[in-house]
């Protein structure tokens, strides 16, 4: 049994592969047609969009009625309820608006008859364009995080100093391009980028590896300067080509990284949630814990002598730790949703959004990344054995 | 069975033993703290600060809500007003009241832990100035506003500037507990300052009418004398300050009008005071000195005076009562508009309730957890070696936050469980690698488990990184519980869990 399922998985293990390229592609059409409609890649909610939040504590709130009259007077409100999750009572709603403070809880307040204190209600404005900042500042972060996580990925699977240190600059210098005003980080990025520089020229051997730090170093002498946040348009595909061309194993870390969030977001989409700034913190801990099992999977293939076992039984050894570390999460994470999604938009949304990107991660370590990094190693066992045999001729 | 302990399990213990003691928790609490003091107050005056304790009333011991109202329904008995003795843990004041002491107070925390504004309740503000304020000018923005704040008698309040990672700088304002409705008004008002005499006014806040207050120069302010009083030291200070030919006119002619108070033994001063008002309260009352009547003069000497129970108690007092002048007429002259661009109030109702849903949360996650755990190694030891590396790692996430004063909010026990998340990840890594069938130690196994740990804790911290500006730091506590709780993992939890897998898988 087990014999057949590893044949089977050698037969068709880069077939296997269509599936997660289709979802993929699937998702970023779906995103890019939302973004065409929506003009975002995602709803956001009023912490991102600015607006007003109004939580009422009052347990005889008719909330259809409510619906009804706010649904005419406000900017396209959305109501949901909330209730006491040991006894399963209503104890108050939240009524979410892109409509002003004093117009929200002026209406609010007639359609009561009672005002709203500190102590009936909990009351959050955020203005637009402090939220439209604050979305921008995410999203930064984001890439941001994903820059520098490739980069230690590199780091530690990557086979050559030199392209290392050519991500270094690259990397360092998006950080800085990222904190241009938070000294620490600007000042902490320029001396990295600096030893970087200096690493890149000491490992140089070749005229062309010169030629390649000179240019890096022009491009992080001009991030330094002009600190242009569309340098990044520059500097990550740069990055990206030097991770496909010098560590498949990294690359295919980082490409379930960027799948697990994408196709995150396709499903979060298409359940038409409404993605607050947790939401977006959720996302920002998606890429950690995704990054988990693919390294533990990489390690176990790529950084051990060959001496013990086949790809296969350690891919399944590495499946069966992955899948315990996955599955604890996801339990967790689940436990999570169903009790805070009484109590808490805030946490609700975080564990949701980890629940979908868990699940998702499971799809992308195993098939995807473990496709690709036994089409690796396979490839390179390939050519180890022609060279021996050549050698030996 | 004896085990031996490693010094990484002694280390753990150690942690542990002292993240505990940051916590600290008390079975039983006397009295009750002090959480606002209402500025200009009698209580305030006698020097009753916020944070201390206070024990009794009258001799009525204070040890709940009940036993102070109680206290002060027996004191203010007959609407008459009587001799108050309040004794707290650092001190001890006497004086006579005709009103129950304008303080607020709460019953001491439990633990040292601090709640955020979003689980305790209350009020969080940012702030942005119309133009952009370099450090100097947010700092005196934030002096002024903490005295505008106080003059309302709003006092548990914390203001601190943050930048985001454009470079905006924004004032945050949170006021913990119940708010007042009108916090808005307070923070946006431009304030409105009046120099008043009787009911005329002579002269206005902003640069229309102050052309300049001088501050922080020893030539033009300070502190003049100090002497000793029949109730303790007594000190005098005084300033500069400049009007606009305007308003120096029409004090020449209000001045012109007023006599020279006779009873006062120098005759050095008008018969009525100068009255500095903000946003319609009075702030301060100032003699007129007599040579000043009718005359047109733009160079004004304010002065004031502070007292205490000792010289360098009375030199402090006097000093701050300076600034909060100075500040007061600055304030008036604020040269920018203030927007309010976040203004969130929460009801601090939920807040206990809400602690038990997330502690719910935890429990039944972990039990979750630990099945899972248990249906893969069918090893009850190893299940709750799991269980306690987690709670472990909890409770020193919570000790640091008590050390290090932060407050937990929402956004920090999302990181508390995001930790507890790659926790339980490191820890399956970590047993795997050990029971291994390859033919090597076991010690190089764990060496290898590390590797992998190590990894993983280096992209997460990278990754957490960019939240620590983001969005006016309103995140922060994610980024801070996440990297303090993978942090003590990796080098504290994490080591002593391989040690303990060790010396359990050697039987």
């Amino acid at each position: 049994m087990k014999e057949n399922l590893s044949q089977a998985y050698d037969k068709y293990y880069k077939i296997i592969l269509v599936l997660p390229i289709a979802l993929l592609l699937i998702s970023l059409g779906y995103l890019a047609n939302f973004y065409f409609v929506n003009g975002d890649i995602m709803k956001k909610d009023v912490s991102l969009t600015g607006g007003t939040s109004v939580t009422i504590y009052d347990e005889k709130i008719n909330v259809a009625d409510l619906e009804k009259v706010l649904s005419e007077k406000l900017n396209d409100p959305s109501i949901t309820k909330l209730s006491d999750i040991t006894t399963g009572k209503t104890v108050g709603v939240t009524i979410e608006t892109q409509s002003g403070e004093n117009d929200t809880v002026t209406i609010i307040e007639n359609y009561l008859g009672y005002k709203l204190d500190s102590k009936n209600s909990d009351i959050e404005f955020s203005g637009s364009t402090l939220s439209s900042g604050f979305y921008f500042q995410l999203l930064q972060s984001i890439l941001l995080a994903f820059v520098l996580m490739s980069f230690v990925v590199f780091f530690l699977f990557g086979t050559s100093n030199q392209t290392k240190a050519f991500a270094a600059i690259l990397s360092f210098a998006a950080a800085k391009l990222t904190f241009p005003n938070v000294s620490v980080i600007s000042v902490s990025s320029i001396i990295l980028c600096f030893a970087a520089i200096v690493a890149a020229f000491y490992f140089s051997k070749s005229k062309k590896e010169y030629i390649i730090s000179a240019i890096l170093t022009i491009l992080a002498i001009f991030v330094f300067f002009f600190s242009s946040y569309y340098l990044m348009i520059i500097i990550i595909p740069i990055l990206i080509i030097i991770y496909i061309s010098y560590s498949i194993p990294s690359m295919a870390v980082i490409s379930c990284a960027f799948a697990d969030i994408v196709m995150t977001l396709f499903f979060v989409d298409l359940i038409g949630l409404k993605v607050s700034t947790a939401g977006i913190i959720a996302f920002l801990m998606l890429i950690g814990y995704s990054v988990d099992s693919d390294m533990l999977l990489t390690t176990r293939l790529t950084k051990r002598s060959t001496g013990f076992g086949s790809n296969n039984s350690r891919i399944f050894g590495a499946f069966k730790t992955g899948m315990t570390m996955t599955l604890t999460s996801i339990a967790a994470v689940v436990i999570g949703y169903l009790i805070s999604r009484s109590f808490s938009d805030v946490l609700s949304q975080i564990f949701l959004i980890l629940a979908i990107g868990l699940i998702l991660d499971i799809f992308n370590t195993w098939i995807t990344n473990a496709s690709l990094l036994k089409w690796y190693v396979e490839h390179k066992e390939k050519n180890n054995s022609s060279e021996v045999i050549q050698n030996a001729s | 069975m004896r085990l031996k302990l490693t010094w990484k399990i002694w280390l753990l213990i150690v942690c542990l033993i002292l993240s505990v003691l940051a916590i600290s928790p008390r079975l039983s609490t006397e009295g009750l703290v002090v959480k606002s003091v209402q500025y200009n107050s009698s209580i305030y005056h006698q020097g009753l600060t916020q944070g201390e304790i206070v024990k009794s009333i009258n001799g009525y011991a204070i040890n709940s809500m009940q036993d102070y109202s109680s206290a002060i329904s027996k004191i203010f008995i007959d609407n008459q007003s009587a001799k108050i003795t309040i004794t707290t843990d650092k001190n001890s004041y006497v004086y006579l009241a005709d009103s129950p002491p304008e303080i607020t107070l709460s019953k001491i925390p439990r633990t040292n832990i601090k709640m955020g504004l979003d689980l305790e309740g209350g009020a969080r503000a940012l702030v942005s100035p119309e133009i952009k304020l370099n450090e100097k000018e947010m700092r005196d923005l934030i002096a002024v506003t903490n005295q505008r704040l106080n003059v309302y008698g709003i006092s548990d309040i914390q203001i601190k500037p943050v930048t985001d990672l454009e470079g905006n700088i924004f004032m945050l304002i949170q006021v913990a507990g119940a708010t007042p409705s009108d916090l808005e008004e307070l923070i946006s008002k431009q304030g409105k300052f009046d120099a008043k005499i009787g009911n005329d006014t002579v002269f206005v806040g902003g640069n229309k009418d102050i052309t300049f207050v001088c501050r922080d120069d020893a030539t033009c302010a300070g502190i003049e004398q100090c002497q000793t009083s029949s109730d303790g030291e007594y000190c005098r200070f005084s300033f500069v300050i400049y009007l606009s030919e305007d308003a120096a006119k029409r004090q020449a002619n209000l001045t012109q009008a007023l006599n020279v108070n006779q009873s006062s033994q120098s005759g050095g001063y008008l018969e009525k005071p100068l009255d500095l008002y903000l946003d319609g309260s009075l702030v301060s009352s100032l003699m007129i000195s007599s040579d000043l009547k009718g005359q047109v003069a733009t160079k004004i000497q304010i002065s004031g005076s502070g007292t205490g129970s000792t010289r360098e108690s009375a030199i402090k007092n006097t000093e701050s009562e300076m600034n909060k002048l100075q500040t007061v007429l600055i304030t008036g002259s604020l040269p920018y508009k203030l927007e309010i661009v976040k203004l969130d109030t929460l009801s601090p109702l939920l807040g206990q309730q809400f602690i038990n849903s997330i502690l719910l949360i935890a429990v039944i996650a972990l039990l979750a957890v630990a099945l899972v755990v248990f249906g893969r190694y069918r090893r009850i030891v190893s299940s709750s070696l799991v269980v306690l590396t987690c709670v472990s790692e909890v409770i020193i996430i919570l000790g640091v936050a008590a050390a290090i004063n932060w407050n937990l909010d929402l956004p920090s026990i999302a990181g508390i469980i995001a930790t507890i998340g790659t926790g339980v990840d490191a820890q399956i890594i970590i047993l795997d690698e050990s029971r291994s069938k390859e033919f090597i130690g076991i010690k190089e196994k764990l060496k290898r488990a590390f590797f992998i740990v190590f990894a993983a804790y280096a992209t997460a911290f990278v990754s957490l990184l960019p939240l620590m500006w983001a969005g006016a730091g309103l995140l922060k506590g994610f980024a801070i519980t996440t990297l303090i709780g993978i942090t003590v993992g990796v080098l504290i939890t994490r080591p002593a869990f391989s040690d303990l897998i060790r010396l359990t898988e050697k039987e």
